[in-house]
């Protein structure tokens, strides 16, 4: 057997039975069966709206809103609007005219900020001793003396550890899956395929932080100042995420310049609504005014995304590390077009259904962030054990 | 056997080893001698490939360490300072795990772990390496270093913190490996620990080496003015000596301790019977290797 695989072999059994790495996947197991449980919840739900949709103004209320759309698509054309105010109207009148059935991959949305928080402390949990502790206890002497490469030590290590996660995320996978057809919910191949590629993104996820850990344990000269060291890490990729969002709404601000006055909308039409008797009034706001809006938050998210991209934070979980805008474990649940519609309202969002491809091409920034973040963190240990100087 | 070629290593600009050249040859038992922190761990660090030499080379089985590292870790057998074990794993579970790397099948590892085991005498030791005493843990650390049946053995202070009984273990599985042929390069910062086991020996103190050779040769190396020391003792007031030769002489009564440069005892046996005095004691000390060795390292008697 390759000494590569003998190291990863003992870590990898060192690790399945540590205390440490078993209490961590439990916590995992339980809050991914309470995800689970409330998605379906929330999933039962929207199927029931779905079926028995309630409209304001009620069906008529419905295509008058349609109505009005088509008239406001006519114009926007006629006006020879932006391609993307014309697009952005069509998919509204998708959405109202031919509403897409609830994906069960509402299911694992839960699990995104879950992942990212708990595959966090699962990578640097596996990470963080690696070299530091045998180092501390003397092992290494005994290791690095034996007739192997250095680097069989440190890819083996690596190899054991990651796999340890693949048995985290694939124990967490089944588990989902398991509790999802115990309710009675069988997934379809597609929506199989996205969960998948979700648990492999999240696998990323964990490895990225296993190889900054990785790294604190090889630089540092105990385990102590390692956890100490990832502690730091963790809390300044949060603070980074935090200061990132405001910095980034004063650079939009300084580029946007001051905001035009406000107007009040002007009312264009007036539905009696049917079910509670009420007028309701359907405006259109000052265009002006909200052109700008809509311009400066879709500035600062993009500066925003542009500074997080090096936080593995961000780019697994999204916007802040809790989803603000979505990342990459979001965009691999979202079958429908992957756009910041919850903050950018001036891009499209829609409902039509994207391939899992389509899905990873909007995020391949993120991706390949994490790709990135991986080779280097792991690079930089590999070089640092290699030469290192075992005393 | 074992030879070092101008070897040196600079931590922080400091010369922590000094150029130093080392040659021992196969059946040799090398005592590595000197002062804590006098560049032995450091030596034998960049002997077994641990540690990087920032210039010159080190040989083992005429095969470079640097180059050839493998090879070399296939040949040596070390017991580091300060070693460890895996300590949620027994004895046999660490030694088993080293063993893979030597190629070793599992049949073949077991025998030879049994073997070992019982050599050291932890034969029917189950529990965890986490649980051993001191003497334990040094006993299998040697287990370990021999696991490969090395031709060439590195053993780095293997009796620092040993009680009586582990040390003389210890010294008499050394003289076994000796016996077998093996080279071993021991090192130790006591040298009364190292005259009782090697044939050689060689001093470092500061990264240089001082002195290297049998224990003969490294005496005489070091005290390269050689003085003689001389109790006299007569049977009434000592009369006083003008020998140029001498460079101290102590008095007392009926007696005195001379330094001198040549072994004046002739001249003082003259000068005693011309006094008219009986002699009773006339014996000249040897000054002893850990003499010599205490004062050429640290200065000091």
């Amino acid at each position: 057997m390759r000494p590569e695989l003998i190291v990863a072999e003992k870590e990898f059994r060192d690790h399945l039975s540590s205390k440490r790495f078993l209490v961590i996947l439990a916590i995992l197991l339980l809050l991914s069966c309470y995800g689970v449980y409330t998605g379906m919840q929330s999933y039962d739900s929207q199927l029931n709206d779905y079926k028995n949709p309630q409209y304001a103004g009620g069906e008529q209320g419905m295509q008058q809103q349609a109505a009005m759309l088509q008239q406001e698509i006519k114009d926007a054309q006629a006006q020879n609007a932006s391609q993307e105010r014309i697009q952005s109207l069509q998919y509204s009148l998708d959405s109202i005219t031919n509403r897409p059935m609830p994906s069960l991959l509402i299911v694992f949305n839960s699990m995104v900020m879950l992942f990212t928080f708990l595959g966090m402390i699962l990578g640097i949990a596996l990470g963080f001793d690696q070299i530091s502790k045998e180092r501390d206890d003397g092992s290494l002497k005994f290791l690095a003396s034996s007739p192997i490469y250095r680097d069989a030590i440190i890819n083996g290590k690596a190899i054991g550890a990651i796999s340890t996660l693949a048995v985290a995320m694939g124990s967490a996978f089944l588990f989902a899956i398991a509790i999802v057809m115990l309710m009675g919910v069988v997934p379809g191949l597609n929506d199989m395929i996205r969960i998948v590629a979700f648990f492999i993104t999240a696998l990323l996820y964990c490895s990225v932080f296993f190889a900054i850990a990785l790294l604190a344990s090889t630089v540092t000269k105990s385990t102590s100042t390692s956890i100490l060291c990832m502690v730091g890490i963790v809390l300044g990729l949060v603070i980074f995420s935090v200061l990132s969002f405001l910095v980034a709404g004063l650079i939009a601000q300084a580029i946007m310049g001051p905001a035009p006055t406000y107007n009040p909308p002007t009312i264009i039409q007036n539905v009696n609504d049917t079910m509670s008797g009420q007028m309701i009034s359907y405006g259109s706001p000052s265009s002006d005014y909200t052109n700008y809006y809509n311009k400066l938050t879709s500035m600062e998210v993009q500066i925003s995304d542009a500074i997080t991209v090096v936080s593995p934070i961000n780019d697994f979980g999204g916007g802040m590390g809790i989803g603000i805008t979505p990342g990459l474990g979001s965009a691999m649940l979202s079958k429908t077009q992957y756009a910041q519609t919850f903050y950018i309202s001036s891009m499209p969002g829609t409902a039509k259904e994207v391939s899992l491809l389509d899905s990873l091409a909007s995020v391949w920034i993120q991706l390949l962030a994490l790709i990135v973040e991986l080779v280097v963190a792991f690079g930089i240990s590999y070089a640092v054990f290699m030469r290192m100087d075992i005393r | 056997m074992i030879r070092t070629e101008d070897l040196t290593k600079v931590y922080n600009g400091a010369k922590a080893v000094d150029s130093i050249n080392i040659k021992i040859d196969k059946g040799q038992v090398c005592g590595f001698v000197g002062p804590n922190g006098a560049g032995k761990t450091t030596t034998i660090g960049m002997m077994v490939g641990l540690i990087e030499p920032t210039a010159g080379k080190c040989f083992v089985n005429d095969l470079e360490v640097t180059r050839h590292p493998l090879e070399v870790k296939q040949a040596i057998g070390y017991l580091p300072d300060g070693f460890g074990f895996y300590a949620h794993m027994t004895g046999a579970q660490n030694l088993r795990y080293y063993a893979r790397f030597y190629g070793l099948k599992e049949q073949e590892s077991n025998a030879r772990i049994a073997e070992l085991l019982a050599y050291v005498g932890l034969t029917n030791v189950d529990k965890k390496a986490g649980a051993y005493s001191k003497g334990m843990r040094q006993r299998l650390g040697l287990a370990r270093a021999l696991i490969n049946d090395p031709e060439v053995i590195f053993l780095d202070e293997p009796t620092s913190g040993l009680d009586p009984e582990g040390v003389i273990q210890f010294r008499k599985i050394i003289r076994e490996q000796a016996a077998k042929g093996k080279t071993i390069f021991f090192s130790s910062h006591i040298l009364d620990e190292v005259q009782h086991v090697c044939n050689n020996i060689c001093i470092i103190s500061k990264g240089k080496i001082v002195a290297q050779g049998t224990l003969d040769e490294v005496k005489s190396k070091m005290r390269k003015d050689r003085r003689f020391t001389i109790i006299v003792k007569v049977n009434g007031t000592m009369p006083s000596l003008s020998n140029p030769d001498i460079v101290d002489a102590v008095y007392n009564n009926g007696s005195v301790t001379i330094k001198s440069n040549s072994d004046i005892r002739d001249y003082i046996f003259d000068e005693v019977v011309r006094s008219g005095l009986k002699m009773r004691e006339l014996r000249l000390e040897e000054e002893s290797l850990e003499d010599v060795f205490l004062e050429t390292v640290y200065g000091s008697g």
